[in-house]
């Protein structure tokens, strides 16, 4: 999770990870940060996500994003 | 059917109110009936064409899911068949829009580079082709990802891929939003109605009143932008509220004759020119376009096994930042080549393309910097005076854009930007007549554009804060809601510009 | 009740934009001849009846042709009417007095354009009384346009508010109800008997503005249509239809060959086809008729007046030897 987070803050700073969950509905991860983020997972975790996984619920929060690498990975 | 027309009105009245007094249960088949009805009366024997995409999608999808329901535990074989079966759809579909919109452009260009003599019968382009092709697509590549479940009735389907207040410009719907809505049971609503009217009134306020009068400007300075070379400047900025008013006002009488219906068509403007980024103005403008762009071709493609492949080369060689950015650099210069192309079948909508594709990309890849420069330099981004910034240079590099978009070729484009860097003089503007009255009338349409730009930059600004006009209109008195009514009413054929010959949305011809 | 109220708002609503544009329609649509040409087809039987663009409305004088038929004819041309709108004369026509014949004055740049929305666009259909007749023609020209053109059918005439008092004084005076030209008659023109336009000779530039030339490719699918609706009804009705195209200034022709010799080409041919008798006058001798600019208001081809009567004149000779 922590390794999470810091992925997050290296590509888009400045938003509060740990509380906020409208990441996607508020504009805070564009798609070009949801890409980059998809693309540290892959390489860190050794998941492997699918554009169908690329839907708001997945990625409006940090906990949201920590759910969906746990169901990828197992 | 032109939307102008008087018939069009008739159909629309005379299918809204048959809706309702209809059983419920028949609803949507009366929808499918007037869909096709004006679907024919553009031509019987474009039918063909949108039965082809209905037929080829609605069974390739159910295809698609009887695969999945087979049971098997090769999970990749069965991925791999209903990728297959996927791609027959798509290739029989976007390989038909090719076809009819592409193969003139094609041949121009093997002929010019091989010095070949090729040609190809002239096709008129069946109605609405790009937004409906591109509308089943998109529920094709759904029920391949499992986002959907494929429609079984034929019938149903068919309604969701001709709906008619969409077929013309869009916007390009998605299965889980609007197919719902299209099956459901609907009852009539006073208030729902009168806000529909009110909102097709607005639409074609925006239309006849500011798009159509600034076009006669850009019409004639884009024609013969040599015999006006003070005028590149002014063109350029008509033709941004041309193409605004135009198309949002399509839309919204789009969207206003849907909520006749209570269906709910997704968003496809947000006050584009406040946007503060290239990237955000594509989040404003033709929005279901840039989404459909981003979850069918964006995301696929930035994902893809190549791209993860060379994603992992480009962090050997260009470290980590720029290694992860660069793949979905090239994926985004893709997807607009893709967005310039569906404009049209010419070099400058593919510059057009690679134009917003190359920002978008630059500064994607720039970001870091642009954090850390900003940053040094103590800029506030939430500051008025850097909001303002932004939405002023968003605005320049918009339309930058537009002068490929609009000019007849590059060649073109690029003469009249290097008249906007050497001339200016808008006094030129008062020799371009108006219609049948002459320059006399010149000055007077000037003052319509810039009255109904006002009023539209007025409405903007307090849409923008989160309010909502109609409500905030239905909330005053009696008199001066209808004041407001009889003047939009009035001002259609007292300020609107009669029809050109060539007359229309311009967004229809796609 | 609240659903009641509702839709006595919304219905108010309606009327009072009626009520406007009605008034509107009365202050802005001007006295058109399309009013006096309509009557005349209305209230009396003609033997011969003129169809076709403003050439033909300057340069055939009604009069002067019966002179040499000793028949009754009537000039229903005007400028800016198209075959479709032809056609629907001619339906109209035939529902108060069939006539014997009908003589189309083919322009050929007619054929290579679609109608513009302005001004013209419903001139003769605001004069149509009611009839099956009209309502065809409705649905047919004016539902396919703009809806302004049926709601506002004073918005073209907009532009011309310093006229609105004059209109007023017009409709509600002697002259309106009386179909009197007379406000037609000015320094460069006149309206007379049986809606022929006399162009008087005044010294002003010949200009060739609103000359469209013959171009094939841009044939109007749409005009080809009505006219073989048009061929076939008068086939129907027993109404001999002769098509003629009256001639333009020499100095247009040799300036303009090509195009004009294709368009006769193609017209003779299509003509033929279609079983009807045509008469290009660009091609035939006109003995006694100056085929020069010095007979013509302009470049494009319409006729001054004493030109007009002396080509009538000819032309009504020309179809009775033919015949």
């Amino acid at each position: 999770m922590e390794k999470l987070l810091e992925i997050l803050e290296d590509i888009q700073p400045d938003a509060d990870y740990a509380a906020c969950t409208t990441l996607i509905d508020d504009g805070i991860l564009d798609s070009f940060a949801i890409l980059s983020i998809v693309g540290e997972l892959e390489e860190q975790f050794g998941v492997e996500v699918s554009p169908a996984d690329i839907i708001p619920e997945n990625f409006n929060s940090a906990q949201a994003l920590w759910g969906m690498i746990q169901r990828l990975q197992g | 059917m032109s939307f102008v027309s008087t018939e069009f009105l008739l159909f629309v009245a005379i299918a809204a109110a048959g809706y309702y007094l209809i059983p419920k249960k028949f609803q949507w088949m009366w929808l499918l009936l007037f869909s096709y009805i004006y679907y024919a009366s553009s031509g019987i024997k474009f039918l063909i064409f949108l039965l082809f995409t209905t037929f080829t999608t609605y069974s390739t999808a159910i295809w698609i899911e009887h695969v999945d329901q087979q049971h098997s535990d090769d999970k990749k074989k069965i991925s791999k068949k209903k990728r297959n079966i996927t791609i027959i759809g798509l290739l029989l579909n976007f390989g038909m829009l090719a076809l009819l919109k592409y193969i003139n452009f094609g041949i121009v260009n093997i002929n010019v580079i091989f010095k070949a003599d090729l040609s190809f019968p002239d096709f008129l382009l069946p109605l609405g082709i790009s937004f409906y092709t591109f509308q089943s697509m998109g529920y094709l590549l759904d029920v391949n990802w499992g986002k959907c479940k494929a429609e079984r009735n034929p019938f149903r389907f068919a309604l969701f891929v001709s709906f008619f207040p969409q077929i013309l410009q869009g916007p390009i719907g998605r299965f889980d939003r609007l197919a719902h809505q299209l099956y459901a049971e609907h009852s009539f609503n006073w208030e729902r109605t009168e806000r529909a009217l009110q909102l097709i009134l607005w639409g074609f306020f925006k239309k006849m009143v500011l798009a159509d009068n600034a076009g006669v400007f850009v019409d004639t300075i884009f024609g013969n932008y040599q015999a006006y070379p003070g005028l590149s400047i002014i063109a350029v900025l008509l033709y941004s509220v041309q193409l605004y008013g135009d198309f949002s006002g399509g839309m919204d009488v789009v969207m206003g004759i849907a909520d006749l219906f209570d269906i709910t068509m997704d968003e496809n403007f947000r006050r584009p020119y406040f946007a503060r980024s290239i990237t955000d103005f594509w989040h404003r403008w033709h929005i279901t376009l840039g989404t459909w762009m981003k979850d069918y071709i964006f995301y696929p493609l930035s994902l893809s096994r190549p791209m993860s492949r060379f994603g992992k080369f480009a962090r050997k060689q260009f470290g980590k930042n720029i290694g992860r950015t660069l793949p979905i650099c090239i994926a985004n210069i893709v997807v607009f080549l893709v967005v310039g192309i569906w404009h049209g079948a010419a070099w400058k909508f593919i510059v057009y393309g690679l134009y917003n594709g190359l920002i978008i990309a630059f500064s994607g890849l720039m970001a870091q910097n642009y954090r850390k420069w900003k940053k040094s330099l103590h800029i506030n981004e939430k500051s008025k005076s850097w909001i303002f910034f932004q939405i002023l240079r968003t605005f320049l590099l918009v339309n930058i854009s537009w002068f490929f978009d609009r000019a007849n070729s590059v060649r073109e484009a690029c003469g009249m930007m290097k008249n906007a860097l050497i001339h200016f003089n808008p006094a030129e503007l008062l020799t371009i007549p108006m219609g049948e009255s002459g320059t006399g009338f010149t000055p007077i349409g000037i003052g319509i554009v810039i009255l109904a730009s006002a009023i539209l930059f007025t409405v903007s600004v307090l849409q923008e804060r989160g309010i909502c006009i109609r409500s905030a209109i239905a909330a005053r008195p009696l008199v001066l809601r209808w004041a407001i009514y009889l003047f939009l009413v009035f001002a259609l054929p007292v300020l609107g510009q009669p029809p050109s010959a060539t007359g229309g949305f311009i967004y229809a011809q796609f | 009740m609240r659903n009641f109220k509702k839709a006595v708002v919304v219905v108010l609503f309606l009327v009072i934009c009626l009520v406007c544009s009605s008034i509107l329609t009365f202050c802005f649509y001007p006295y058109n001849y399309a009013r006096i040409d309509m009557h005349n087809i209305e209230t009396n039987a003609y033997d011969d009846i003129f169809l076709g663009s403003s050439h033909g409305k300057c340069g055939i004088d009604p009069l002067t042709f019966d002179s040499v038929t000793q028949q009754k004819s009537t000039n229903l041309c005007m400028g800016g009417e198209y075959v479709q709108d032809a056609f629907f004369l001619a339906k109209e026509a035939v529902r108060n007095h069939k006539p014997k014949r009908i003589i189309y004055e083919l322009d050929p740049g007619y054929w290579v354009t679609k109608p513009s929305q302005g001004m013209d666009y419903a001139s003769f259909y605001h004069e149509f009384p009611p009839s099956s007749v009209k309502v065809q023609y409705f649905a047919e020209k004016i539902m396919k346009a703009d809806f302004r053109s049926t709601l506002f059918p004073w918005y073209t005439y907009r532009q011309y508010f310093f006229k609105v008092w004059d209109n007023i004084k017009i409709k509600t005076g002697p002259i309106y109800k009386a179909y009197d030209p007379a406000p037609f008659t000015n320094d460069a023109q006149a309206y007379k008997p049986e809606g022929f336009i006399y162009r008087n000779i005044i010294d002003a530039p010949k200009t060739e503005q609103n000359l469209i030339l013959w171009d094939e490719a841009q044939l109007q699918r749409d005009t080809v249509i009505y006219f073989e609706r048009l061929v076939n009804f008068c086939n129907q009705q027993q109404i001999e239809l002769v098509v003629i195209t009256t001639p333009i200034p020499n100095e247009t022709y040799q300036k303009y060959q090509q195009a004009y010799d294709n368009a006769h080409d193609f017209f003779t041919d299509h003509m033929e086809r279609l079983g009807v008798s045509y008469y290009d006058f660009n091609n035939i001798q006109l003995d006694g008729f100056d085929k020069s600019l010095n007979s013509y208001a302009d470049c494009e081809g319409h006729m001054y007046g004493p030109a007009a009567e002396q080509f009538t004149r000819l032309l009504a000779e020309y179809l009775e030897t033919a015949n």
